[in-house]
C-alpha cells in the first residue's frame, strides 16, 4: 500500500516537474507529499537533532481535540452535521490552495484546524452553501490577504462566522433547533424536525428564564454545532492543554475573570447580569475560551501578554453580552482583542525590559 | 553538607536516548602516530621545544612558554618526532570559527610507559605550596578547566589568589556525556584527595560540587565520604578534616544546559553580572572542574603522572558499544571511531554536544583535553509514512503529543532530521519556555528576519547563552539561534565600530 503510494507520487512528481502546469500544480503536489511522506530535510549546524513536533502534528492535535465535538454534534443534530464539516473542508481547502498557487507558497497547515472550527460554531440550520461562503470569506479576509497562517491578525474562522452573521443576521439569530434526544440521538436521522427555539442565552436575554444547569452541562439544549456539550469541551480543552498545544494562559485567565467579573455585576444588579456559572456554560464561551482564543497566531503572542489578554476578554464578553444587542459577546470581543494583542505584547516587553538599557 | 535541590527556569530534559554511554571504561591501544597540538585548553599556542628527527619519551616536555598564558604540552607516546610543525585546522571552512593550529607528529615506537614527573621536575618539592603548583603546572593539568587552573606560571588568565570558587562539576545534563556513576566506588580516594589539594593551593576559596538531582546514591556516597571518619580518609595526604565538612554539595536538576558556565555559577553561587552570553567564570574568580580534572590533579600531584592521556565519551546510536574511552591525547579521531562505528547507516560524527558542537569532517584531527565526547548520530534522510500521525513512544519531545509522555520508559531515537518543515512562527511560546536566559527568542528571530537587529539589544540579545534549545524545540523549524547568533554578530560588530570611532575623535583631540 505505502508502497505503491510511494510510487504514485514519485511518478507524479517528475510528471509535474516537465509539465507545462509546474507552477499551478507544485503547492498541491508538494502539500500531499510531505502530508504523506515527510521531508528528508536535515539539520544544517546547531543544533544537529530537532525535536519531533512538527506543524502537522501540532494542528492534527487539535483536529484530534476537536473530534469529540464533531462527534457530538452529529448525535445532537443529525448527519447533517457531517455535511456541514465536509463543506467546510472541501471550500476551505479549495481556498487555501488557491492562494498557495498564486503566491507561489506552500499550503499551510493551518486551514485544517479552521476549516474544523468554523462549522462547530454554526447553528444547525446553516445552510450548504452559507458555510461555503463563510470559510471562503473566513480564510481570504481573515488571514490570506494579510499574507498567509503566521502573519493573520483576526481568527480565520471567526471573521467568516462574523462575515455571515452580519450578511445573513436573522440565519444566526433565530433559527435554532432542539437537539435530539435519547440512546443512539442523532445518528439515525439526517436532521431534526425545524423546532425553532432560542438558546440558552437568548431566553435568558428575552425573559429571563434559565435553562437547567445539568442540561447546559451535557448539552441537551440548542445551540451551534459543536458548542452545546460543555462537559466534552472541557474534556478536549483539557487534552490539549496537557499536550503542550493548546495555551492553559488564555482559557484559564479568560474563564477566570469572566466568573470573578460576572460575579461582581451580578452581586450589584442582578437583572441584568447573569450568575457566574451561566455565563460559563451558555453560548460559545468555553469552546471559544479553549479553541479560538488560543489561536495561536491572532493572540497575544507572550505569555505574559497572553494572561492579559485572557483577562481583557473576560471583561469584554461580559460586558457584550449584557450591555449590547449581541447576546454572542465571545465572537466579537475575540476579533475585538485580536486588534488589540500587539499593544498587549508591546505593553509587556516594554514593562518587563524596562530595567535594563 | 548537602544543600537542597536547586535549577534554573526553563531548561530541558534530554532523558533516555538511545545510545547514552554505560558507566565502564574501555581502553584505546596506544596509537602508532599521535599529532599533538601545542595549545591546550583555552590557552595560546605555544613553540615546540624539539626537533625534527629527535626521540621524545611519552610524558616529555615538547613545549612550553611561560611567558604566554598557556600550559606546557606533552609528548603522549614515546618514538621519533617526524614533523613539528604541522598545522591542523580545526572548524570547517563553512561556519567562520576555523582557526589552524601548529602541531608535533610522533611516530611510537611501541613501548607503553611514561615518563613519571620526578623526571621532569626532580627537584620538586610536593609538601609546598610552590610544589603542588609546579606539580599541577609542569604535568599540563593546569591546562584543565573550562579555562584552566591558575597557577604561579601564568596558565589561566587570573592569580591563584583571585580564585574565590572552586565548583566541581559532576552534572550531566548534556546529552550523552559520561554518566557520573562512573566515579563513585574505584576513585572515592583520588576524589578526595584532589579535592583536599585543591584546597591546600587556594585556602580561601570556597568549594562546591554540583551533582545530578536523580543520582541519589552519588550524593549521598559523596557526602559520607567527605565526611567520613575512616582513617583512610582523615590521613589522606593534604587532609584538613575540617575543611571537608565545609564542602557544599549542591544536587542539581540535569536540565540541559545546566552545565553551562555562566548558569551552573549562577543556580550554585546566585547573581552573575549581566550579560550571561558573555560571562567568563575565570575572571568572575570561580575555577570550574569536572571530576575528571580532579582526579587528574590527584594523577599529577601524588602519582606524579603527566597529562598524556583523556576520558571521553562514545555516544550516540551510531556507535556499537556506547562506553567511555582512555585514550591518549593526539590519537586521531579516525583511530578511535575504527571498527566502532556502525556500518548500516550514515553518521554525522559531532564532538562534544548535539546541541552546539562542531560536526567532524576531517577525521584525522587529534584528540585534545578539551574534547569530551565524540556523537554518533544517524544522518536520517528516509522519508517516513504519515510521519506526523505515528504515536511516538521512542519520539521525545518537548511537547507532550507523543505517547513518550505517557510511556517514559522506552529509549528514544536521535537523528538529525529536521522532523518537519520550515514553517512561519505561531507564537506556541515553546522557545519562551525552554529558554535559560527568559529573553524571547520568537521575537528576536522575528527581527533579525526583518533586518532590525540594532533594535533587538533592548530584548536582552545578548544575554543569550546559545544553548540552542529554541531552534531545538520550535514546531516551525525555525532556525532561531542562528538568527539570534546573527543579531548579537551584528551588533558587536556595530559597537566595535562605535568605539573605533571614538578612539579616532579622541586623536584628533590630542
Ligand atoms: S535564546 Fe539563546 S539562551 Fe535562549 S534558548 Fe535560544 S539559544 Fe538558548
Ligand atoms: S517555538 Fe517556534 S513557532 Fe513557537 S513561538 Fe518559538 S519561534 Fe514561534
Amino acid at each position: 500500500m505505502i508502497a505503491i503510494l510511494r510510487k504514485i507520487l514519485t511518478k507524479t512528481g517528475t510528471t509535474i516537474e516537465k509539465s507545462p502546469f509546474k507552477k499551478l500544480l507544485k503547492p498541491g503536489f508538494d502539500a500531499a507529499d510531505s502530508l504523506f511522506f515527510g521531508r528528508p530535510d536535515v539539520t544544517s549546524g546547531f543544533p544537529h537533532s530537532r525535536d519531533y513536533i512538527d506543524i502537522k502534528r501540532f494542528f492534527i492535535t487539535v483536529v484530534i481535540a476537536l473530534f469529540p465535538c464533531s462527534v457530538a454534534s452529529i448525535y445532537f443534530f443529525g448527519w447533517r452535521a457531517l455535511a456541514v464539516i465536509a463543506t467546510s473542508y472541501v471550500f476551505g481547502l479549495a481556498a487555501e490552495m488557491v492562494f498557495a498557487i498564486v503566491r507561489k507558497e506552500e499550503v499551510t497547515e493551518g486551514a485544517f484546524v479552521t476549516c474544523m472550527i468554523f462549522p462547530l460554531i454554526l447553528p444547525p440550520t446553516i445552510p450548504l452553501w452559507m458555510v461555503a461562503l463563510g470559510i471562503v470569506f473566513g480564510i481570504v479576509f481573515g488571514k490570506e490577504v494579510f499574507g498567509g497562517t503566521g502573519k493573520n491578525i483576526f481568527n480565520p474562522a471567526m471573521v467568516g462566522r462574523i462575515f455571515i452573521a452580519v450578511t445573513f443576521p436573522s440565519t444566526m439569530t433565530t433559527q435554532w433547533l432542539d437537539p435530539i434526544e435519547g440512546a443512539i440521538g442523532g445518528f439515525a436521522s439526517y436532521t431534526v424536525d425545524a423546532v425553532t427555539s432560542a438558546t440558552p442565552l437568548i431566553k435568558y436575554y428575552g425573559t429571563g428564564e434559565m435553562a437547567g444547569y445539568k442540561e447546559l452541562f451535557f448539552g441537551n439544549v440548542s445551540g451551534s454545532l459543536g458548542e452545546t456539550s460543555k462537559l466534552l469541551i472541557i474534556i478536549s480543552g483539557i487534552f490539549l492543554m496537557a499536550t503542550r498545544v493548546g495555551n492553559w494562559r488564555i482559557p484559564t485567565a479568560y474563564l477566570g475573570s469572566v466568573v470573578i467579573f460576572s460575579f461582581i455585576m451580578n452581586l450589584f444588579s442582578p437583572g441584568m447580569f447573569a450568575p457566574p456559572l451561566f455565563q460559563l456554560l451558555t453560548g460559545g464561551l468555553l469552546f471559544g475560551a479553549i479553541f479560538m482564543a488560543t489561536d495561536p497566531v491572532s493572540a497575544a503572542i507572550t505569555d505574559t501578554g497572553k494572561g492579559v489578554y485572557g483577562i481583557l476578554l473576560g471583561i469584554l464578553t461580559v460586558l457584550i453580552r449584557e450591555l449590547t444587542g449581541y447576546v454572542e459577546g465571545v465572537m466579537f470581543a475575540i476579533i475585538f482583542m485580536n486588534i488589540f494583542a500587539p499593544l498587549i505584547d508591546e505593553i509587556v516587553i516594554l514593562l518587563r525590559y524596562k530595567k535594563i538599557k | 553538607m548537602i544543600e537542597k535541590v536547586k535549577s534554573f527556569k526553563g531548561g530541558f530534559v534530554f532523558a533516555n536516548l538511545q545510545g547514552e554511554p554505560t558507566a565502564s571504561i574501555d581502553n584505546q591501544n596506544v596509537p602508532e602516530e599521535v599529532v599533538i597540538p601545542l595549545k591546550q585548553g583555552g590557552g595560546s599556542e605555544v613553540k615546540s621545544i624539539v626537533k625534527s628527527g629527535e626521540t621524545v619519551k611519552a610524558g616529555q616536555i615538547i613545549a612550553i612558554d611561560e611567558t604566554s598564558l598557556s600550559s606546557p604540552v606533552h609528548a603522549t607516546i614515546s618514538g621519533t618526532v617526524i614533523d613539528c610543525e604541522r598545522n591542523i585546522t580545526y572548524g570547517s571552512k563553512s561556519s567562520e570559527n576555523e582557526n589552524s593550529v601548529a602541531s608535533v607528529v610522533i611516530r611510537a615506537d611501541g613501548q607503553e610507559s611514561f615518563l613519571s614527573l620526578n623526571d621532569i621536575i626532580p627537584d620538586a618539592d610536593i609538601s609546598s605550596i610552590e610544589g603542588v603548583f609546579d606539580a599541577i603546572y609542569f604535568s599540563g593539568v593546569s591546562s584543565l578547566g573550562t579555562s584552566g587552573i591558575p597557577t604561579p606560571h601564568n596558565s589561566s588568565s587570573i592569580n591563584p589568589d583571585d580564585v574565590k570558587n572552586i565548583i566541581i562539576n559532576g552534572t550531566t545534563s548534556e546529552p550523552f556525556s559520561l554518566p557520573s556513576d562512573l566515579f563513585s566506588e574505584s576513585s572515592r580516594l583520588p576524589i578526595v584527595i584532589g579535592i583536599n589539594i585543591l584546597h591546600f593551593l587556594f585556602p580561601d576559596a570556597v568549594l562546591d560540587i554540583a551533582v545530578d538531582s536523580k543520582k541519589k546514591e552519588i550524593m549521598y556516597g559523596l557526602f559520607n565520604l567527605l565526611t567520613s571518619s575512616e582513617d583512610e580518609i582523615k590521613n589522606a595526604p593534604y587532609a584538613d578534616k575540617k575543611f571537608l565538612k565545609t564542602v557544599l554539595i549542591h544536587p542539581l536538576k540535569s536540565k540541559y544546559p545546566q552545565g553551562d558556565e555562566s548558569l551552573l555559577v549562577e543556580t550554585i553561587l546566585g547573581d552573575i553580572p549581566v550579560p550571561k552570553g558573555e560571562f567568563s567564570a575565570i575572571d568572575y574568580g570561580a575555577l570550574i572542574l569536572d571530576i575528571q580534572d580532579v582526579i587528574a590533579v590527584y594523577e599529577a600531584v601524588i602519582k606524579s603522572k603527566p597529562l598524556i592521556g583523556t576520558v571521553i565519551s562514545l555516544g550516540g546510536p551510531g556507535f556499537k558499544v556506547n562506553q567511555g574511552l582512555r585514550v591518549r591525547i593526539g590519537t586521531s579521531i579516525s583511530d578511535v571511531l575504527k571498527d566502532r562505528l556502525r556500518s548500516d547507516m550514515k553518521l554525522r560524527i559531532i564532538l562534544n554536544s548535539v546541541m552546539g558542537g562542531e560536526v567532524v569532517e576531517n577525521l584525522d584531527l587529534p584528540v585534545t583535553s578539551s574534547i569530551k565526547s565524540i556523537i554518533a548520530i544517524p544522518e536520517n534522510r528516509d522519508q517516513e509514512f504519515l510521519t506526523f500521525l505515528r504515536p511516538g513512544v521512542n519520539r521525545g519531545s518537548f511537547s507532550n503529543t507523543f505517547l513518550s509522555s505517557v510511556f517514559r520508559g522506552f529509549k528514544r531515537r536521535i537523528d538529525t532530521n529536521l522532523h518537519g518543515e520550515l514553517r512561519a512562527c505561531i507564537a506556541c511560546n515553546y522557545c519562551e519556555y525552554v529558554c535559560p536566559v527568559k529573553i524571547l527568542p520568537f521575537l528576536i528571530s522575528k527581527y533579525a528576519t526583518h533586518d532590525m537587529a540594532e533594535d533587538t539589544l533592548r530584548l536582552n540579545v545578548l544575554e543569550c547563552i546559545e544553548c540552542g534549545l529554541c531552534s531545538y524545540v520550535c514546531p516551525s523549524k525555525i532556525p532561531i539561534v542562528d538568527h539570534i547568533r546573527q543579531c548579537k554578530q551584528e551588533l558587536y560588530t556595530a559597537m566595535d565600530e562605535e568605539e573605533g570611532g571614538d578612539e579616532e575623535d579622541e586623536g584628533q583631540l590630542t
